[in-house]
């Protein structure tokens, strides 16, 4: 049942006794009802909201620089990249396409693309959108893709991995472990690590091309 | 797209985490850019990103943070995308609009003219690894060799075929077996890919050994 409340919050905002259960079902880090993340970044790239983006920047902000201490930043070079992950938020608000992207998603993108280039001398080539290549295999290619569900079924894709999955997925994912030291850390044979990683990443990869064969 | 679906999870993985250097990153925006599974793909593994950026304990943020932020944003507006030159006219969308966006990482040596007609073009990144642009004409093939170390192809125009199958224009191979011998052949519209090898190639036969450096791949 959560699944329907977790969706739309754009749609779930005319009808008060639902957004209360939305707020409850997305844990306790939403314990502003009304945070509506996409929506306040809307109005940051429609009409430079700027209370809008404060909003933004005091919930994502201090996420955002617990994510980057995580990754070897110490506290200076850690609120530098806070600062230009929310300077390029601003900049790029526009861009921001809620059917494709929640909007934790996409501020996390931009908070990874700027710790690479601070922290590693190295460049981290992104993406162009503008790309003439992308735009043609955009239309026909993404169209089954970019329907307003899309964000929220995946929400629930990433709900539905089973705990010990998502947690190895994580440790792989965000903190830079190895196979073997995830093995040594959970104490979960090296092969069963490797299995599930498999499994979870599948899962993850097939969570939406499933849906789409269905229609 | 067939093969090693495990081996390309990971590598789109690590793109979406944020682990992979200049050149691997370069070989997965190209593959992004040609290919719409796979940029799925990293959009879902970009989307636990997310989550785990609301999940992290917030730290605590200095008040003067948020000031500077403003006074940096004050009067900018969203700001139009900068438009560089193009600085290698004769390689192929995307690579070329991609090595333009960083062509303060990414040293491009001049073309080298190899056996059959082919030619390579090292693309020099901060890397230990062989970054190279293969161009072969139609039915032009690179002798049977194995690698040491994984070595990514992804065709940017035309086809080729190996020991794996055909690989289309948007298709990546990842050949993590060193026993692998292969001999990528160029299909009738010929094929230019981009490579990325970790060590040298292992000619299958001696005299092409001998001459195998022709083929820098």
């Amino acid at each position: 049942m959560l699944s329907s409340f977790t969706i739309h919050p754009e749609k779930l905002a005319f009808t008060p006794a639902l957004r209360l259960q939305n707020s409850m079902a997305q844990k306790t880090y939403h314990k502003i009802e009304d945070f509506q993340p996409e929506e306040l970044l809307r109005a940051v790239g429609a009409r430079q909201d700027r209370a809008a983006f404060v909003k933004l920047f005091a919930h994502y902000a201090p996420r955002v620089k617990s994510y980057l201490l995580k990754h070897g930043a110490d506290d200076a070079a850690a609120e530098e990249i806070v600062q230009n992950t929310f300077v390029t938020v601003w900049e790029k608000a526009r861009s921001f396409d809620p059917k494709k992207a929640a909007a934790s998603t996409w501020i996390f993108t931009i908070a990874r693309n700027k710790r690479i280039d601070a922290l590693r001398r190295e460049k981290f080539v992104e993406v162009n959108s503008d790309a003439p290549a992308l735009a043609q295999a955009e239309q026909p290619a993404d169209a089954a893709y970019a329907d307003e569900d899309a964000v929220g079924r995946l929400a629930q894709a990433l709900d539905d991995l089973p705990e010990e999955q998502a947690r190895l997925l994580r440790m792989a994912f965000f903190e830079d472990k190895s196979h073997g030291a995830i093995a040594k850390e959970t104490k979960i044979p090296l092969g069963t690590v490797k299995s599930r990683l498999r499994l979870g990443l599948e899962k993850l990869r097939h969570a939406l091309s499933k849906e789409t064969e269905r229609k | 797209m067939r093969r090693d679906v495990l081996s390309l999870d990971q590598l789109l993985l690590g793109y979406a985490a944020g682990r992979l250097g200049t050149a691997e990153s370069l070989v997965v925006a190209a593959l992004l850019a040609l290919n719409a599974d796979a940029r799925r793909a990293v959009e879902k593994f970009e989307a636990m990103g997310g989550r785990v950026i609301e999940e992290e304990d917030p730290a605590d943020v200095c008040t003067s943070c948020l000031e500077e932020v403003l006074r940096r944003i004050a009067g900018s507006g969203p700001s139009p995308a900068p438009v560089r030159p193009s600085v290698c006219d004769d390689l192929p969308e995307p690579l070329r609009s991609l090595i333009s966006s960083c062509a303060e990482e990414i040293e491009l040596e001049r073309w080298r003219h190899a056996r059959g007609g082919a030619r390579t073009r090292r693309l020099r990144a901060n890397t230990e690894r062989g970054l190279h642009v293969l161009e072969m004409p139609p039915g032009c093939a690179v002798p049977p060799h194995s690698h040491a170390g994984v070595e990514i192809t992804l065709v940017l125009e035309g086809a080729y075929s190996d020991a794996l199958g055909v690989h289309r224009k948007g298709d990546i191979a990842i050949v993590a077996d060193e026993r692998l011998v292969h001999s990528p052949t160029a299909g009738p519209e010929g094929c230019v890919c981009l490579v990325l090898t970790e060590g040298p190639l292992r000619f299958a036969a001696p005299v092409e050994r001998i001459i195998g450096f022709i083929f820098r791949v």
